[in-house]
């Protein structure tokens, strides 16, 4: 049931993303909701599940967009293994350092993106890239990591405590 | 050799594994632009898409309006100016046009402006998720005559070209993303050259393959060459942004201004007829 929740979350935050967040543009990059939830996820329940959700997240991605089938989700796979390597290391009961994480897990992503990027044959500039794609999600992504990450986090502790009352 | 390095090791190879498969997955579906759980996906979710697109769309012009009232008001004025300029502009073409229409029939040219008498008007219902591609998807497909490669243009400008095709659906790649590539002419001087898209977010191009000493100035226009066979010719595409030296010395970089508004597009005209 859990799961499927999942699928449906990640489902309504991608079309999102295909949608109305168009129209929230700064800086010519629009946020990375999906990432987002995979970093703040990933941050608060570890690799196993980090890494879960960053794959069904690039996935799905992957499927909507109908190309390169994998590339999303390697990328966003690897962010919730690299950021879920952090879980019980950082202090978790506020954002502060959630958000620079979140900055350094777009650079990441971003990074592992225009590598497969090239490895695909299409050729965006380095230094373009990183000036006008990779510095403003970072900080964008960051930014909305300040907002999302304590609703979040009270969520999903919400979500442990239902579970340890409801018998299975 | 112990469990935990066998566990270690067991590990990197099903790391490694599947990062090769997909590696292989992601170059073997890069050409196909389209599979059938994406194509029932955007003909599922169609309606949905253009609901929540419609919703975004009245939220940010709500909040622009509020941001940028000061600066609206401004480019109000500056743009009565121009209407007033424009408009005299638009009753000189008109009798260009019309001399041009009577030119034709007299020699008994065939319209054969590449599919323009006919076009199909499209609302764009979704764009791509990321930051790195331009693709948008609009509510016409194959049911509406829409075809692959056809022209797809605003009354400002080219926004690029169809890519994938469904029954009521169609994805369109702008002339902003990476994988575009449209020929190109400066329609002042007749210099062609190669344009292409930076990434899909980014709203500037660039314009290769141009010699060094070829006499390019900021504000001059870019129309599509027609070479190729993909882009009908003459189709205005940009502005001259800036001009700059290529690193190898040889070819002169040309950045471009698209003349469409393409991160704030609602309607576009397929060219059919286009693209064959």
């Amino acid at each position: 049931m859990v799961r499927l929740l999942w699928v449906v979350v990640v489902g309504a935050v991608l079309l999102l993303e295909a949608t109305g967040l168009n129209f929230l543009r700064v800086a010519n990059v629009k946020p990375d909701l999906l990432l987002i939830l995979t970093v703040c996820h990933a941050y608060l329940r570890g690799p196993r599940q980090g890494a879960a959700l960053g794959l069904l997240s690039g996935l799905a991605q992957d499927l909507y967009t109908g190309y390169y089938l994998g590339l999303n989700a390697v990328a966003k796979g690897a962010v919730g293994l690299a950021v879920g390597a952090l879980e019980g290391k950082l202090y978790r009961e506020g954002p502060h350092l959630a958000v620079p994480v979140a900055a350094l897990a777009t650079l990441f992503h971003e990074l592992i993106f225009f590598l497969g990027l090239r490895y695909l044959g299409v050729a965006v500039p380095f230094g373009f890239a990183f000036v006008h794609i990779v510095v403003p999600a970072c900080v964008y992504n960051a930014a909305l990591t300040t907002l999302g990450y304590n609703p979040y986090h009270r969520l999903l502790q919400q979500l442990d405590r239902r579970r340890s009352v409801v018998p299975r | 050799m112990g469990p935990a390095r066998y566990s270690y090791l067991q590990r990197l190879v099903l790391a490694l594994t599947i990062l090769g498969l997909a590696l292989y997955v992601m170059r073997a579906t890069a050409a196909s632009l389209g599979n059938p759980v994406t194509a029932l996906a955007h003909e599922l979710l169609g309606p949905v898409k253009g609901g929540i697109t419609e919703v975004g769309r009245f939220v940010s012009q709500k909040t622009y309006f509020l941001l940028s009232w000061r600066r609206l008001a401004r480019e109000n004025e500056e743009l009565r100016a121009e209407v007033g300029r424009l408009r005299a502009e638009v009753a000189e073409l008109t009798e260009y046009r019309l001399e041009n229409e009577r030119l034709k029939r007299l020699l008994q040219y065939r319209d054969a402006g590449p599919g323009r008498g006919h076009l199909v008007v499209a609302r764009v219902i979704a764009r791509d998720p990321g930051n790195w591609f331009g693709t948008v998807t609009i509510d016409r497909g194959s049911a509406d005559g829409v075809r692959r490669n056809m022209t797809v243009v605003t009354p400002d400008g080219l926004v690029g070209r169809v890519a994938v095709v469904r029954a009521h659906t169609s994805d369109v790649l702008l002339i902003t993303d990476p994988r575009s590539s449209v020929g190109g002419l400066i329609q002042e001087t007749r210099i062609p050259g190669v344009v292409e898209g930076l990434a899909g977010g980014f709203g500037l191009l660039r314009m290769l393959y141009i010699a060094k000493d070829a006499p390019v100035e900021v504000g001059q226009t870019v129309i599509t060459s027609g070479l190729g066979g993909l882009f009908p010719k003459g189709v205005p595409v940009g502005t001259v942004a800036e001009v700059r030296p290529e690193g190898s010395g040889l070819f002169q970089v040309v950045v471009v201004r698209p003349f469409a508004q393409l991160n704030r597009l609602e309607e576009v005209a397929v060219l059919l007829g286009t693209g064959q």
